[in-house]
């Protein structure tokens, strides 16, 4: 993967906490 | 007072479907949804799940452009795994192309929408948007008069599923709320997603409270109809749904053919003890401190295993050996996706042998389903989603109705009891007041109308206009 690529990821990351949120309803809701 | 603006109104039911849908028509629970003349089968994507197709409502495009294959998006070179929201969703979206020519429009509850994009009208971020602490609405400053209303993005927190189902309901009311509100204001396109009737669906197929969702959500509908009778109306699904029997479960097959390896008989001092985290839950709940599972670390909470761990989790405790693993599954709904374990990643399946492993595999799960007389497609990455980046490597998707996906990695048996009542499948409905082209709609088609219908030039699209 390109360097850009690598660095584009990095922006699109969420903070854990925001991350964690997700994790948990879509756990609720039987999705993951 | 002021004739309202003449709109186009589209209002999404999740998991909208006939079988449902036509049992309440024909008890004269839905009225107002049978004075919409025109109706069909709008077809979903494959996976048929709520991320993976409103991706494509909002682009016009099938996920190997959205770069939207279910709620988590694997990597192409390691084994991280991301949560997807509007920062992974690829191509441009309705609300931007709408906005560029100046159409004013309103969003609600869309999923992949949050953060939200800054645009001319307004957007309340959907399913993706962590809590309503965050900033989930544009402008900021709507989320101030939501909490009027109350606003809740979706059910959660509840212990219980039936807890869950009537909760659900309650949202109902509150998004209608809402988008009264929203709908006196002057835009030329609305969009709305009632989550509700999906969720509900999942938990209770056939209870009540479902039959009470459809009921309030056509009141609804009436309600648009009777007052923005300038207006023209689209309903839809992102998908249908089916009741589910029977589960296949893909690791154990992965594993039976080989493919797969577990450490699950090196036992670890918390299972030794049998101590998971269900039952670690199950005590602290009956003893009222459940408060403390949030406060434990994730880190740690990771090293203590849980009876159906999930894809992710399998991965990070190495439940599942990679030293000698090939494939693994991970589960959408109704649909099994399957992921190499490749040099990228730091596994065993060199760059040259990807191609024959995944011809391999596919031919081994038809000729299994063929064998088992239940209709089955397996395709690689290439031939559904044209080899995109982070797509999975084979996707089988179960056509025949009543079967659903496990993707347990505790050894149980290929088949298995599934996880809900009822979950997914690609038969969407669409019903409309206008006279659309509907023998075949799919739901990449909607952007292209939308477009169409304002006059905009729509190009380079998976789907194309039904108007």
């Amino acid at each position: 993967m390109k360097k850009e690529e690598k660095k584009e990821e990095k922006d699109q990351e969420e903070p854990e906490e925001d991350e964690e949120k997700v994790r948990e309803r879509l756990k609720e809701l039987g999705y993951i | 007072m002021a004739a309202k603006r003449k709109k186009l109104i589209v209002i999404g039911i999740d998991g909208g479907n006939f079988e449902v849908i036509n049992s309440l028509i024909s008890k004269g629970l839905m009225p107002n949804l049978t004075k919409l003349k025109f109706s069909g089968v709008l077809s979903s994507t494959i996976p048929p799940g709520t991320a993976v197709a409103w991706a494509s409502f909002s682009t016009g495009n099938y996920p190997g452009k959205t770069g939207i294959y279910d709620f988590t998006l694997v990597n192409e070179d390691s084994w991280k795994i991301n949560f997807i929201n509007r920062k992974k969703l690829k191509g441009k979206t309705l609300w931007e192309m709408l906005s560029e020519n100046k159409i004013k429009s309103c969003f609600i509850n869309i999923p992949l929408t949050y953060p939200p994009d800054k645009i001319n009208g307004v957007i309340i971020s959907g399913i993706d948007t962590p809590s309503t602490l965050n900033n989930y609405t544009y402008p900021p400053e709507l989320k101030e008069k939501l909490k009027e209303f109350d606003y809740e993005i979706e059910v959660g927190g509840l212990k219980e599923k039936s807890d869950m189902v009537k909760k659900c309901v309650e949202l109902v009311d509150k998004r209608t709320k809402v988008a009264n509100y929203l709908l006196e204001k002057d835009f030329d396109f609305f969009a709305i997603l009632f989550r509700e009737s999906d969720v509900a669906q999942h938990f209770a197929w056939g209870g009540e409270e479902v039959e009470e969702i459809y009921k309030k959500i056509d009141q609804f509908i009436g309600k648009v109809i009777e007052e923005e009778k300038n207006s023209d109306v689209i309903i839809i699904s992102d998908h249908g749904e089916e009741e589910v029997k029977k589960a296949f479960n893909i690791n154990s097959w992965l594993e039976k053919e080989g493919y797969l390896k577990t450490t699950l008989k090196k036992k670890s001092l918390f299972s030794i003890f049998g101590i998971n985290r269900e039952r670690i839950y199950r005590i602290l709940n009956y003893l009222n401190l459940d408060f403390l599972v949030k406060m434990v670390p994730r880190s740690f909470a990771k090293k203590i295993p849980t009876k159906d761990i999930d894809f992710e989790e399998a991965i990070l405790t190495k439940i599942v050996d990679l030293e000698k693993t090939r494939a693994i599954g991970k589960r959408a709904v109704k649909t099994a996706q399957i992921f190499l374990n490749t040099e990228e990643r730091g596994g065993m399946v060199k760059k040259e042998e990807k191609d024959s492993l995944k011809k391999e595999i596919k031919e081994k799960l038809e000729n299994f389903f063929a064998k088992n007389k239940i209709k089955a497609l397996v395709q690689t990455k290439e031939e559904l989603y044209g080899g995109a980046i982070n797509a999975p490597d084979i996707t089988l998707y179960l056509e025949e109705r009543g079967y659903d996906i496990l993707t347990y990695f505790t050894g149980r048996d290929i088949w298995g009891i599934p996880r809900e009542e009822a979950t997914h499948d690609t038969e969407g409905i669409i019903f409309s007041n206008l006279s659309l082209q509907l023998k075949s709609a799919r739901i990449v088609d909607l952007a292209p109308t939308i477009l169409r219908y304002f006059g905009i030039k729509e190009k380079n699209f998976d789907g194309k206009s039904l108007l």
